[in-house]
């Protein structure tokens, strides 16, 4: 390099000795001033070595060189039509080259991104025109192609009566990209300011506007220009600016040395024309780099018209508050876990709990045992089907054990078709059940009354019907007398089909009648019915019409119990026919059979048909018709029947006749009968109709109800075997005799 | 001659059903309590005991239960208004019950149920 160093260069290098590059850099003004020592005279020569102790000319040449050479800084030196004359090592390895020979002589300008070009071409013609030096950025092109960010300080040089340009050059890209960024955060963040959908404004902590946006403008009616500098208390604090003033700076204050944000706040304010809105207040404050420049942005968010909704909002949830506080009945809702959330004090009341102790207990802990399965099962029904429950009668254990009978209606609560929990009432029905138990203990002490009163009148009947029937099969006694006894006897034995319908009554009534449910065949049963019934028919000279298909299917039934209402109905039939026929028809149904039992005889008139099944209701007849009957007979069957899971309705034209039919569920063929199917039946319960003064023990076993035996006189129907008492439902399996 | 006794707490029941024994052809002794006929069977053996059950004082159970314990022949019928199932009835036959008859009755009746008895 020292050989082929260029005029230039040496050049600068005596100028560096004469001290004419006056460089910031130290070396060159430090060696200018050793230059100057020894004469003490300033003699800018051309050719002057210089006098530095131990170093000789030759010696400072290669530190120049060196110097050069080796600076960190690039440097360049070009002639005016921008050829490279010389590049230093940083210079070339600054643009990526490995040598001086790749950059020498050619075009600065194909070291430069196109787009620079006017602006080196134009500082070089500053140059060129002696016009002085310039300082540019440019973007330039490293060896590889890629593009770099290059800072120049460029200025002329002369050397031989030759004019050339040197620029000292530095890689700035770093910096540029900084800058870069810096210039696009601060316009995204100018951008976002000033098109911000709310209020902002920077102020200084006393309140000081540096800045409002667009937004604030147009919200508070003021123009940018004219609010700029001003304290903006005075804009937006009309009313009471003070007391805003205060809030503004205690807010600040309360700030930690760490937090940025106090916490937001509603205030009220009044706009330029005079409009009153209410906003939501957010202070920031930004320190900056010097501790006390400290700016506040605050960003003013306009909720009156939510304020307005929130109010209502307030008010309405205020009345339901206010209205399920008061409410007798419990209200409550829970999550999708059935964990309590909200609670009102009646329903801490019911089940006996403080509201924090229900809260987050789950709603099925006062679940009582027996009824777990239910309410397991509506809730489950209420979840995943979303039905509502409504009614239902449970009892829930309270926090003491004790059980507490209870309304429970419960209602899904949904967001976007999800379960999220429930939300009820829960209403205390002791006192209802109370009354219900005591409504039913006094119908069954008036039941018992009813039979104790029963059983007493058949002690005194027993000699009336006794007597009289001596009387009548005395062989002393005249006619006359024996016809009066009859008459007599008739009526006692009236009476007691009376006393023994009123039993039955009571007993249906208490549910305390048995019945005998066995499979049932109800062919065997129509023909048993049949030919009990075909003689009485046919002494009223009536013509008996029998339509019973081949085969029926068998139902479940307490055949005695059934024989009774079948009895009733021919009864009645026979009573009040007097002409024509008395017809039976069956036919069976897809899980049930219907008995039909059809006379020709006076029929019932329409408003009576009603009726009929009342109690003590006698068919209003001319003649004495009525008094064969109790008035008791039809109640009794439909309430048999009814028991039976079955029922009676009546067709009748007065004059042309009458049609009672029955309708009982059938069994399949393969129906099994167990203890579940019976359950549904009436369940007899312990009997109540022995008479108090009845010493008889229980039986050695199992407690047997006592069922009924009917004390009728039936017409010497050969049944009189098989109407022999039935067994309570309980008992083990059924006579096989059937 | 047979003989029976009657034990009913109403007299007007112990005539009739005395009146309707004694037309059947039997030997009638009476009582009007549990106490009465229990008395009278000591010195007054019969072949069967009519027994109404409901009485105050001792009942024709408490009569019944006395009689099974004393080592007698003597038969033993209820008497009575109340109903009985027939398994009830059924126990009552297995404990040495000889018939349990319900009131009111017609004389074929219970002329009928105690020749039946007392063959």
């Amino acid at each position: 390099m020292q050989q082929n160093a260029p005029d230039i260069v040496k050049q600068l290098r005596e100028e560096e000795q004469l001290g004419i590059l006056a460089a910031d850099d130290g070396i060159f003004s430090h060696l200018s001033q050793i230059h100057k020592e020894p004469d003490g005279e300033e003699e800018p020569t051309q050719q002057t070595t210089i006098a530095i102790p131990n170093i000789t000319e030759s010696d400072l040449k290669e530190l120049y060189e060196a110097l050069v050479e080796n600076s960190l800084e690039g440097t360049l030196i070009i002639d005016f039509l921008g050829n490279i004359l010389y590049a230093n090592k940083a210079l070339f390895k600054m643009f990526g080259y490995d040598s001086e020979q790749e950059t020498l002589e050619k075009n600065v300008l194909k070291f430069i991104d196109p787009g620079y070009h006017n602006k080196v071409i134009k500082d070089q013609l500053k140059v060129k025109l002696g016009k002085g030096g310039y300082l540019s950025t440019y973007k330039a092109i490293k060896k590889d192609g890629s593009t770099f960010w290059i800072e120049g300080i460029g200025t002329n040089i002369t050397y031989n009566n030759k004019s050339a340009n040197v620029v000292y050059l530095r890689d700035v890209t770093a910096r540029i990209n900084t800058e870069d960024k810096l210039a696009s955060t601060e316009s995204l963040y100018q951008t976002l300011y000033e098109t911000a959908p709310i209020p902002y404004q920077t102020t200084t902590t006393d309140g000081k506007i540096l800045n409002v946006n667009e937004c604030w403008c147009k919200t508070f009616g003021y123009k940018k220009r004219d609010v700029m500098g001003n304290n903006v208390f005075s804009y937006l604090y009309e009313e009471d600016r003070e007391k805003l003033e205060k809030l503004f700076t205690e807010q600040l204050k309360k700030l930690k040395p760490e937090e940025y944000y106090t916490k937001s706040y509603t205030i009220s304010l009044t706009t330029k024309e005079k409009t009153e809105k209410t906003f939501l207040v957010n202070n920031f404050l930004h320190t900056g780099k010097e501790e006390d420049t400290k700016t506040v942005h605050t960003t003013l968010q306009d909720i009156s018209d939510q304020k307005e909704a929130l109010a209502d909002l307030a008010k309405s949830e205020e009345r339901y508050r206010i209205l399920s506080e008061t409410l007798i009945d419990g209200v409550f809702t829970t999550d999708s876990l059935d964990q309590f959330t909200y609670v009102n004090p009646s329903l801490c009341e019911i089940l006996g709990e403080k509201s924090k102790n229900l809260l987050g207990n789950s709603l099925r802990t006062y679940f009582d045992s027996d009824y777990i399965y239910e309410l397991q099962h509506k809730l489950l029904d209420v979840r995943s089907d979303h039905s509502t429950i409504r009614n239902l009668a449970v009892k829930l254990k309270r926090s003491d054990g004790t059980l507490i009978p209870v309304e429970i209606n419960m209602k899904p609560l949904r967001k976007e078709e999800k379960f999220i929990g429930i939300e009820g009432t829960i209403r205390d029905i002791s006192d209802r059940i109370k009354i219900e138990e005591e409504l039913k203990k006094s119908e069954r002490l008036r039941n018992e009354f009813m039979n104790i009163a029963a059983h007493e009148l058949k002690s005194p009947v027993t000699p009336i019907k006794g007597y009289l029937d001596l009387i009548r099969s005395d062989e002393g006694a005249n006619e006359r007398i024996k016809n009066w006894a009859n008459i007599a006897l008739r009526n006692s034995e009236r009476l007691l089909l009376l006393v023994n319908d009123i039993l039955d009554v009571s007993r249906l009534e208490t549910d305390t009648m048995t019945f005998n449910m066995v499979r049932t065949s109800t062919d065997e049963l129509l023909k048993n019915t049949i030919e009990d019934w075909t003689p009485a028919i046919k002494e009223k000279q009536l013509e008996f019409k029998v339509n019973i298909p081949l085969h029926l299917q068998d139902i479940l039934a307490d055949k005695h119990r059934l024989g009774q209402v079948l009895k009733n109905l021919f009864n009645n039939a026979i009573k009040f026919t007097d002409e024509g026929y008395i017809g039976i028809t069956a036919c069976q149904k897809e899980d049930h059979l219907q008995i039909s039992i059809e006379d020709s005889g006076i029929g019932i008139a329409k408003n009576e048909a009603k009726k009929i099944f009342e109690k003590f209701h006698q068919a209003d007849t001319a003649d004495n018709r009525q008094y064969e009957g109790t008035g008791l007979g039809l109640f009794i069957s439909r309430e048999i029947l009814r028991k039976h899971r079955g029922d009676i309705v009546v067709e009748s034209k007065p004059g042309k006749g009458s049609t009672f039919t029955i309708t009982l569920p059938t069994l399949k063929d393969d129906e099994q009968i167990d203890e579940e199917t019976l359950s549904k039946y009436t369940n007899p319960q312990t009997e109540t109709n022995n008479h108090p003064n009845d010493y008889l023990p229980p039986l050695p076993e199992k407690q047997t109800s006592v069922p009924t035996k009917t004390c009728r006189q039936e017409p010497e129907s050969k049944n009189d075997a098989d109407s022999q008492v039935q067994d309570s439902v309980f008992d083990t399996p059924p006579n096989p005799s059937e | 001659m047979k003989k029976i006794m009657v034990v009913d707490n109403e007299p007007d029941i112990v005539d009739l059903t005395r009146t309707v024994l004694e037309l059947g052809g039997y030997e009638v002794v009476t009582a009007l309590s549990g106490e009465e006929c229990l008395q009278k069977l000591e010195t007054n053996p019969v072949d069967l005991v009519l027994l109404d059950i409901m009485m105050p004082g001792m009942s024709g159970w408490d009569v019944f239960n006395h009689i099974k314990q004393q080592d007698t022949d003597v038969k033993v019928a209820f008497m009575s208004v109340l109903e009985v199932s027939e398994k009830r009835k059924q126990v009552l036959l297995d404990e040495g019950l000889a018939d349990y008859i319900m009131k009111p009755f017609d004389k074929e009746t219970l002329l009928t149920k105690i020749d039946h008895i007392l063959k």
